[in-house]
């Protein structure tokens, strides 16, 4: 009986074992690189299409994010739908360019912008777009969009085509400051009672149709577009939370692109290049991940410690490693996106030695804690958490002992805004492609940035230069202005940064001319399915 | 007669529960770190907020009220019927709850069946075939479903029947074929605890005398089982699968994220991490609802299970 009991035992052990190995067997063979398929599987990875035919050009995209905001949001919907238009946009050198605007000049003192409106365009709803619309709908978009149009004292009606920006202080910048989401027009008759958008009927290329809650939001290409019609007919964005579950629909055609930043990672692109039913492609953005140290308290309140964190990181290795490639090795606080403004020649070094000697004459054979704070909703999105141990291995050569903390997104605001902390990571991307929107924010002592997120980074000729710079209306000034900050920051490194990044994304090999942009708006007017 | 005073006793105790499950939440979210103000002012921004515009957002929503008076307010609100708006959407609590939950209904109806599916047979067979190889790897089965977490069996299952095979879709809500790899990602899960107990419990109801008797008038085996002894057997699996259904509605957020299934476990966790508090507080209200109904409907089952029991005992 005794030797019956432990046969089955035996049995059933290996029975189990036997099955784990089999189910996990299988998972392997899929996730990662090709390896030999298990017998009696296919020869190739490419899966029978079982999804029923689409209609011609119809193109279904797939989101790690929700684009649809509601009422609640002035523009209702994110840019990338190409649903509302601005009166102007940055392209890909992050300078301003006509949309819902044509020209513009501004006069002497650069208080009065004088804008000239694109004619013939209607809304979705078949109001005319005119002067009487931007000037119903950009007072209540600063409201609500405070940060880039501050200055804004009124508009004024010259004609049915012609508006003026009246500003308080000189605002050399305006075009820059108003692009993409600061101009989004709406048409006048979808605003409700209190002024606000009931529903968002724009200008663009394509009409909203239809939102499913949490799943999709459907868009119908606009006819009587002014630039006129694209070549695509319905447009459907997907949300798909996880990032493994997106790859796989792209796989088996369920979308038909994954284009957004963030949505294809980098671990996942060898997946795509080594299938021939899809293509990878990338775009440089203007969001550029930095490491800040809290300048306020020890250790870093000295100059020298920081000097010597920022040599020690070996940013080409750092994108190598763990963003396969895809990115930039910082060079400048500003992205070189902003190719008017970013400064090369003052990029941080890599130099261990020199980092190793800088922390010697600081510390002197002593060791010194640091906590590096990471925040969790961002960790899925990018490799914080494997830079950070990068960096924590590297600065433990220095004599500074990192450690590492995680924490949701509103304790770690708390504990960056209580200064409970010493290092942290985080993106940042320059809206406007002007370096006010940096350099006003986080290196200007009373920079909101700086002071909520206890940067503790005061410098009296910064920002001596950041308050000029603002209202200075000779450019080549301006130009200087910034290109000192920058060579004040790369000196003094309150921050540094680590990359800029660079934004993978996908599509199935049938679809043509979808790009994105600098600001990682999708070509949906040009894209078509072959 | 009887059945009434229950069932109105059964409506009175609703009130002191959601009353507390209310409180609570509203309690708890009130320590959570990080300030409201400063999130919701991120929410659908492009770029960090300025100082004032959280100031602006904290004043629009009475976020620098203390946390007694904005209970007190949302109380107020909610006994006329109002669960307010979502700080984040704008559209009316009540209405975002009620858009997702019948994708999560289905989710969760699909897992429960699934898991019966599974369940039922296995368990009545190892308990009729005890000690024999069936009930062996019925107990290797129900260790696999207890044990494999779910968010790796739902991506398991997509990787080999989306992306290897092509049989089924990857992801999202549609017709049939879309619900086949999400309730069974749940049901095997749910499957493991109620195989065991289904197991267990025939097993004892089987030692009974009305077993005995039953088998001594010479009806077959397979009779006595499914007619006599499953009936009774299955009155703690009850209690287990309502537990269950009011968890899994509660939003069975891995599955419905990783197969991109818009239910209300998704939508929930966004919402707190966003400090969508009135969406908050309208969902552990809903929830409470859910529980004490499903309870309801358990004690009625048993009734009908075993006409032994009565009401108010």
């Amino acid at each position: 009986m005794k030797t019956f009991r432990r046969i089955h035992t035996t049995l059933f052990i290996i029975g189990l074992v036997a099955t784990l190995i089999l189910v996990s067997g299988c998972q392997a063979t899929a996730t990662t690189q090709p390896t030999t398929p298990p017998e009696g599987a296919q020869a190739t990875t490419t899966p029978q299409p079982t999804t029923p035919l689409k209609k011609p050009q119809e193109l279904t995209i797939g989101l790690g994010r929700n684009l649809y905001y509601g009422p609640k949001k002035w523009y209702f919907l994110h840019g990338s739908l190409a649903v509302w238009e601005p009166l102007v946009i940055l392209d890909n050198d992050m300078v301003a360019q006509p949309v819902l605007a044509t020209s513009w000049e501004m006069n002497e003192d650069g208080t009065v912008w004088t804008f000239h409106l694109r004619e013939g365009v209607k809304f979705h709803d078949g109001t005319p777009f005119n002067a009487d619309a931007v000037i119903l709908n950009v007072p209540k978009l600063q409201e609500e969009y405070m940060t880039t149009l501050p200055n804004l004292d009124s508009l004024e009606k010259v004609d049915d085509y012609t508006v003026r920006f009246i500003m308080k202080e000189p605002t050399p910048n305006l075009p820059q400051l108003i692009a993409y989401f600061s101009s989004a027009m709406i048409s006048p008759q979808a605003l409700g009672e209190d002024g606000r958008p009931t529903a968002p009927i724009g200008t663009g290329p394509f009409k909203f149709v239809e939102y499913i809650e949490d799943d999709s939001i459907i868009l119908e290409r606009n006819d009587d577009y002014w630039g006129g019609p694209a070549k695509l007919e319905r447009v459907i964005f997907k949300y798909i939370p996880d990032a493994t579950t997106r790859l796989a629909a792209l796989q088996t055609g369920e979308i038909d692109a994954i284009a957004d930043v963030g949505s294809l990672q980098p671990e996942q692109a060898s997946i795509v290049e080594q299938n021939p039913d899809l293509v990878l492609l990338q775009q440089g953005v203007a969001t550029t991940h930095y490491l800040t140290f809290n300048c306020g308290k020890p250790p870093f309140d000295d100059v020298r410690l920081r000097q010597a964190v920022s040599m020690v990181i070996d940013r080409q290795g750092l994108v190598d490693n763990t963003l396969y490639g895809f990115g930039e090795p910082g060079v400048s606080v500003i992205t070189p996106r902003a190719k008017q403004w970013v400064r090369t020649d003052v990029a941080p070094r890599y130099d261990p030695q020199a980092a190793k000697a800088l922390a010697e004459e600081v510390l002197d054979g002593e060791r010194v804690e640091a906590k590096l704070i990471l925040h969790s909703g961002l960790l899925g999105r990018w490799p914080y958490e494997n830079i950070s141990q990068i960096l924590q291995a590297a600065a433990a050569e220095l004599g500074i002992d990192i450690k590492i903390e995680t924490l949701e997104g509103g304790a770690w605001n708390e504990a960056l805004k209580a200064g409970d902390y010493n290092l942290t990571m985080m993106p940042y991307t320059l809206m406007t492609g002007d370096p006010d929107f940096f350099m006003g924010r986080w290196v200007w002592s009373e920079g909101d940035l700086n002071q909520r997120r206890s940067y503790g980074y005061a410098n009296e000729r910064a920002d001596e230069l950041v308050i000029a710079a603002i209202s200075e209306m000779d450019q080549a000034v301006r130009k200087e202005y910034y290109d000192e900050l920058q060579a004040i920051v790369a000196e003094e490194v309150p921050f540094t940064p680590l990359y800029h990044e660079v934004t993978i994304y996908a599509t199935r090999k049938n679809v043509k001319d979808l790009r994105l942009d600098v600001q990682f708006k999708p070509s949906l007017d040009k894209a078509y399915i072959e | 007669m009887k059945v009434r005073h229950y069932l109105l006793r059964r409506v009175v105790s609703l009130l002191p529960v959601i009353f507390g499950v209310s409180l609570i939440t509203f309690g708890l979210m009130g320590l959570v770190p990080g300030d409201p103000a400063e999130i919701l002012a991120s929410y659908g921004k492009e770029t960090e907020p300025t100082a004032e515009e959280v100031k602006a957002v904290r004043e629009q929503l009475g976020l620098d009220l203390p946390l007694p008076v904005r209970y007190a307010r949302w109380l107020g609100r909610v006994v006329r019927g109002d669960l307010g708006r979502s700080l984040c959407s704008g559209e009316p609590v009540w209405r975002e709850i009620t858009v997702r939950l019948p994708a999560t209904l289905e989710l969760t109806a699909g897992g429960m069946v699934v898991g019966l599916l599974i369940a039922l047979p296995v368990g009545i067979l190892a308990a009729v075939k005890r000690d024999s190889i069936l009930d062996q790897l019925s107990r290797a089965l129900a260790l696999l479903g207890a044990s494999v977490p779910s968010f790796w069996l739902g991506m398991v299952l997509i990787l080999l029947f989306a992306v290897r095979l092509g049989w089924l879709p990857a992801m999202g809500r549609g017709g049939l074929r879309h619900f086949i790899l999400p309730s069974c990602a749940l049901g095997l899960g749910a499957s493991a605890v109620l195989m065991r107990l289904i197991r267990a419990s025939l097993l004892e109801v089987l030692e009974q005398d009305y077993i005995r008797t039953a088998r001594a008038k010479g009806l077959r085996e397979r009779a006595t089982v499914l007619r006599h002894a499953l009936k009774p057997s299955l009155l703690p699996v009850v209690t287990v699968l309502g537990l269950q259904f009011g968890n899994l509605l509660g939003g069975a957020v891995i599955i419905e994220t990783i197969f991109a299934w818009p239910g209300l476990g998704m939508f929930i966790i966004e919402s707190i991490l966003a400090r969508d508090f009135p969406v908050i507080q309208g969902f552990a209200l809903f929830m409470s609802l859910v529980f004490v109904a499903t309870n309801f409907a358990v004690d009625v089952a048993y009734r009908w299970l075993d006409p032994r029991i009565q009401y108010g005992t």
